[in-house]
């Protein structure tokens, strides 16, 4: 009897060292063993594709990326797809960061992209380089974008580049993508948003972050997310451009289904133990 | 009126950038002195006043009727130079936070505190950070260059990466610890959490995927069902917070602006 009692203790108590050699091993072995796994694609991806496919080529996008290195994992992925259909509809697109490390690491994947979709710089993207105190940026570029954004990531002047043609405030941009791992999005509604109707306003949070915005996509503040990496996929798979998102999936569900296990088992000796001493 | 003041803040000429800029020196450092000679009891309400007109400043152009014609109120144009004085200001926050981190372990170094060598390790990185950014920018001297990739992607992103991963670990061993089945509450709210986390992965997704997207049983569906407590449920509660923190942080901004806000910082005397 003392065994027994002993067995559930023990599924309630297992040593954490197991466990984090548990999640290191399901997050790898897909890695290296890719499992391929059907997506449905959630309806709040579907409209920020659909947003994205409705601007006519020629149409002018701005991508923020305030990101870095701790959020790589989910934000790169999102960026990249993106850029990616951004420029696969050929459209202007002006990068900028408010995040140190987001404005180096969105340019890389910018140009890595620009290459392959041989997009010119300055003529059809921009890169405008980190830019601090992000609200008081929102709150200028509403009634001046080449005046707020006047010089690019190596200090280049803006203001005859190509890529602006056409751009003096927010009612001539379509669109605006914000990546992050912060809830900057209260800003952009609160602060430009409003300010040109017609503009979609994108959100790709980390999947943390999803379940605050899903107040500001039912009021269409927000027109479309991808959530996280899951979101990342999805939108993959929209573009036909299977990357980084897609072969993570199998890592992830293998550690969702990890932890529900975990806790399963608990619960399980918890039960079981409940019962022996009642 | 106000035209002088546009030419001011306004483009210059090449030619007359270099007496600008040394003006402008001469100016910040006058301004630094009188700031740092201003006695304690003058600081106060230096920086209330201040505070209130940066407010005022925002809030009167968001206020203000504009134009119809050029879509601006008279201080419309004024944006892009406050957008740009506030950009000084954070650099000079900036300068001062190194400062004081240089001063502090600075100190640690100098003394051989306990765990001094971490002091070393971060002034170190600090400095190498600087020093190889600036040479990445504007010099072109190839090796040092790629040692600024090496500090910058090699290392500095990937131990964020690592920082930031590690949630994963310690998320797995608290969710087995704490989450027990204990009372009503805590049996639905885990019910909800096992729904939303297999409608989040295509592994959940798939065991619901043979249920037909139309018809009668289409609700059963995992993603149908996990859309439904994230934007009907969770997004209710949600609603109800955001209210309350705008409420709260328009009090707040109120309080700050006005310069009414007590209390820990606030008291402190400067």
């Amino acid at each position: 009897m003392n065994t027994s009692i002993t067995i559930w203790q023990k599924l309630q108590a297992i040593d954490r060292r197991i466990l984090y050699l548990l999640l290191l091993v399901v997050i790898i072995t897909p890695i290296f063993l890719p499992i391929r796994l059907p997506t449905v694609t959630m309806p709040s991806t579907q409209r920020l594709f659909d947003a994205i496919e409705s601007i006519p080529p020629g149409g002018f996008i701005m991508v923020s990326c305030t990101w870095s290195g701790g959020t790589r994992a989910e934000n790169m992925p999102q960026t990249e797809a993106i850029l990616r259909h951004a420029m696969m509809r050929r459209l202007r697109v002006a990068v900028f960061s408010f995040d140190v490390q987001g404005a180096q690491l969105s340019l890389q994947i910018a140009q890595r992209l620009a290459k392959e979709y041989n997009y010119q710089y300055e003529v059809d993207w921009v890169h405008l380089g980190f830019h601090p105190l992000a609200s008081v940026v929102m709150k200028s570029m509403v009634r001046d974008i080449p005046g707020t954004f006047d010089k690019d990531y190596q200090g280049k002047p803006t203001k005859d580049m190509p890529v602006f043609r056409g751009i003096k405030d927010i009612q001539n941009v379509d669109a605006i993508v914000e990546i992050a791992a912060s809830g900057i999005y209260a800003d952009w509604i609160g602060l430009v948003v409003g300010a040109n109707k017609q503009m979609k306003f994108g959100f790709c949070p980390t999947s943390v972050m999803v379940p605050e915005t899903y107040p500001y996509l039912a009021s269409g503040q927000i027109v479309g997310t991808m959530e996280g990496m899951r979101g990342a996929a999805e939108y993959e798979s929209l573009i036909r451009k299977r990357g980084l998102a897609s072969a993570g999936m199998g890592s992830i569900s293998l550690a969702h289904l990890l932890i529900m296990l975990l806790i399963v088992i608990g619960n399980i000796g918890y039960f079981a133990s409940r019962a022996r001493r009642s | 009126m106000w035209e002088p003041i546009a030419r001011f803040l306004g483009p210059k000429p090449v030619e007359v950038v270099p007496y600008y800029v040394a003006g402008a020196v001469i100016f910040s450092v006058l301004v630094i002195v009188l700031l740092i000679n201003l006695p304690s009891r003058a600081r106060k309400p230096l920086i209330a006043i201040v505070t209130f007109l940066a407010g005022l400043f925002y809030a009167t152009e968001f206020f203000l009727p504009i134009d119809e014609a050029t879509q601006k109120n008279i201080l419309t144009d004024y944006l892009v130079p406050a957008r740009k004085l506030g950009s000084l200001l954070a650099g000079m926050t900036l300068t001062l936070g190194i400062l004081s981190l240089v001063r502090v372990h600075g100190r640690n170094i100098v003394r051989l505190r306990a765990g001094w060598y971490n002091s070393a390790v971060l002034l170190g990185a600090m400095i190498a950070m600087v020093v190889f950014g600036l040479i990445d920018k504007y010099g072109t001297h190839e090796a040092s260059k790629k040692i600024f990739n090496v500090l910058f992607e090699g290392m500095l992103i990937n131990m964020d990466a690592t920082m930031f991963s590690l949630i994963a670990f310690y998320i797995v061993s608290a969710s087995y610890r704490a989450f027990r089945i204990r009372s009503v509450e805590a049996t639905i709210l885990m019910t909800a959490a096992f729904l939303v986390m297999l409608g989040q992965v295509p592994v959940g997704l798939a065991l619901t995927a043979w249920i037909p997207r139309e018809g009668d049983f289409a609700w059963m569906r995992l993603e149908v069902v996990k859309e439904w407590l994230l934007t009907v449920l969770n997004a209710a509660a949600l609603r109800a917070i955001a209210f309350g923190l705008g409420v709260g942080g328009l009090a707040i901004s109120l309080r700050i602006w006005l310069s009414l806000e007590r209390g820990a910082y606030f008291e402190k005397e400067i």
